[in-house]
């Protein structure tokens, strides 16, 4: 298993770069309110079916970590990530295809088709984004605002996982 | 809902650690002096400091020489005339050497920037270079103060006394100041100045230090070795000075010279 995750190394560096680089500089103001894509949760999202739940934490810390660092943002995106590390078999579980995934298969866009991606994306974001602001706007006043937020950045950030994920798994989407 | 019990330990630990951090560091007082002292606690803030640095750098650096090219046009204008006298042009140094006995640096500022013959040349940092001797239309050529054919006359700051600095050809950061007479006070650290007698180099810029002397009974002057203040090798950007008054004053010596020989 351990392998496999490996080829995925340059997938999250990729993810991360973009993510530092340029998407970091994506942002919408409205007012007072920011709205900045997150799409370097894809790294999360593309790790195999069968990836155990202990390496997943542990690259889903380091990940968040790396953006926080990119961010100044102390441990925010640190505390998201694991959350969404966690409950990603979850999620996969709720968003599943009748009979199951195929196992021998990746999560791609290309294998589980256009609307799957997009309810892994959205469900993945906004979950994320709820623990990032609420984390984030840590007083019960800003509830609203957070819980606001979380889904419409959740939708912003969807917009270009959805795309990126199209682009990750062009060329395969079976384990070789 | 399937998951590992070991999986759920990790996962609260992971969760504690960057919540608890959050919150600690969030709370922390030092976050907000930060700005104020100019320290930065936080690892965080450090790291995306020097990521956007990267990127800051390139700008960071031309505002700092538009900068310094008000603040020299200000320092050598400080006359009671109400007409500048000095113009700073910024220029890019294309091409460069110190191994020739003659050595060219080549400008990206010429006539469309309004440069002229004989204009002093001085670094960034305010040291000087050289003189132009040739203008292009976008670009010139330089004589650095490198070169065996010309000297130039400096003066020796703490005393005053005016002498020849010339260069042997071999070592580009040491020039050689021959004519200080014996009598004068020297040390070594002693700055060597432009003496401004020239109509090319305005008085008062750094050309190098005393790096060490000595004497000789076969003449009454010492031979000091100056320690270049500039490095020629790593040189980026400089500043072209015109000196407007400059033609006037030639004109002035040229009527006073055939007067004398009338």
């Amino acid at each position: 298993m351990r392998t496999i995750v490996v080829k995925y190394l340059f997938n999250i560096i990729a993810l991360l770069a973009l993510q530092i680089l340029i998407f970091n500089y994506a942002k919408i103001n409205i007012g007072f309110w920011e709205f900045v894509p997150y799409v370097y949760i894809l790294g999360i999202m593309i790790l195999p079916f069968e990836t155990e739940g202990e390496l997943l934490l542990i690259i889903g810390f380091l990940i968040g970590l790396i953006v926080d660092f990119s961010l100044g943002s102390f441990a925010l995106h640190t505390s998201a990530t694991v959350f969404i590390a966690f409950f990603r078999n979850i999620i996969l579980s709720w968003i599943a295809p009748r009979l199951g995934y195929n196992p021998g298969t990746l999560p791609s866009y290309q294998y589980y088709g256009f609307y799957w991606a997009i309810k892994y994306a959205l469900f993945t974001t906004v979950i994320h984004h709820f623990v990032l602001f609420l984390l984030d706007y840590f007083s019960l006043k800003m509830l609203f605002f957070a819980f606001a937020k979380a889904f419409i950045n959740g939708v912003y950030s969807s917009i270009f996982i959805v795309f990126l994920h199209y682009f990750v798994f062009r060329n395969r989407t079976i384990i070789s | 809902m399937k998951f590992k019990r070991s999986t759920l330990v990790l996962f609260i630990l992971l969760e504690l650690i960057a919540i608890g951090w959050t919150i600690i560091a969030n709370n922390s007082k030092t976050v907000y002096i930060l700005n104020a002292t100019g320290k930065v606690e936080s690892i965080f803030f450090t790291y995306k400091f020097k990521i956007t640095e990267l990127f800051r750098l390139q700008t960071e650096y031309r505002k700092l020489l538009d900068k310094l090219q008000t603040l020299y046009t200000q320092k050598y204008n400080c006359t009671k005339l109400t007409d500048t006298i000095y113009t700073f042009t910024l220029a890019k140094v294309l091409e460069n050497s110190v191994s020739h006995p003659n050595n060219i640096i080549v400008i990206s500022a010429g006539e469309q920037q309004n440069i002229k013959e004989d204009d002093a040349v001085i670094s960034v940092y305010g040291n000087i270079i050289g003189y132009v001797v040739y203008v292009g239309k976008k670009h010139s050529a330089v004589l650095s103060i490198l070169n065996t054919i010309t000297t130039i006359s400096v003066k020796h700051k703490p005393s005053g006394i005016i002498g020849q600095l010339s260069w042997d050809g071999s070592d580009p950061s040491t020039m050689i100041l021959e004519d200080i007479p014996l009598y004068v006070d020297i040390k070594v650290g002693d700055s060597i100045v432009t003496s401004g007698y020239s109509q090319i180099f305005p008085p008062d810029l750094l050309v190098g230090t005393i790096k060490s002397y000595e004497t000789s009974n076969a003449k009454n002057t010492y031979t000091i070795k100056v320690a270049l203040a500039e490095d020629f090798r790593k040189l980026n950007y400089v500043f072209v000075i015109t000196n407007k008054q400059r033609e006037n004053i030639r004109q002035i010596i040229k009527k006073a010279q055939k007067k004398l020989f009338e």
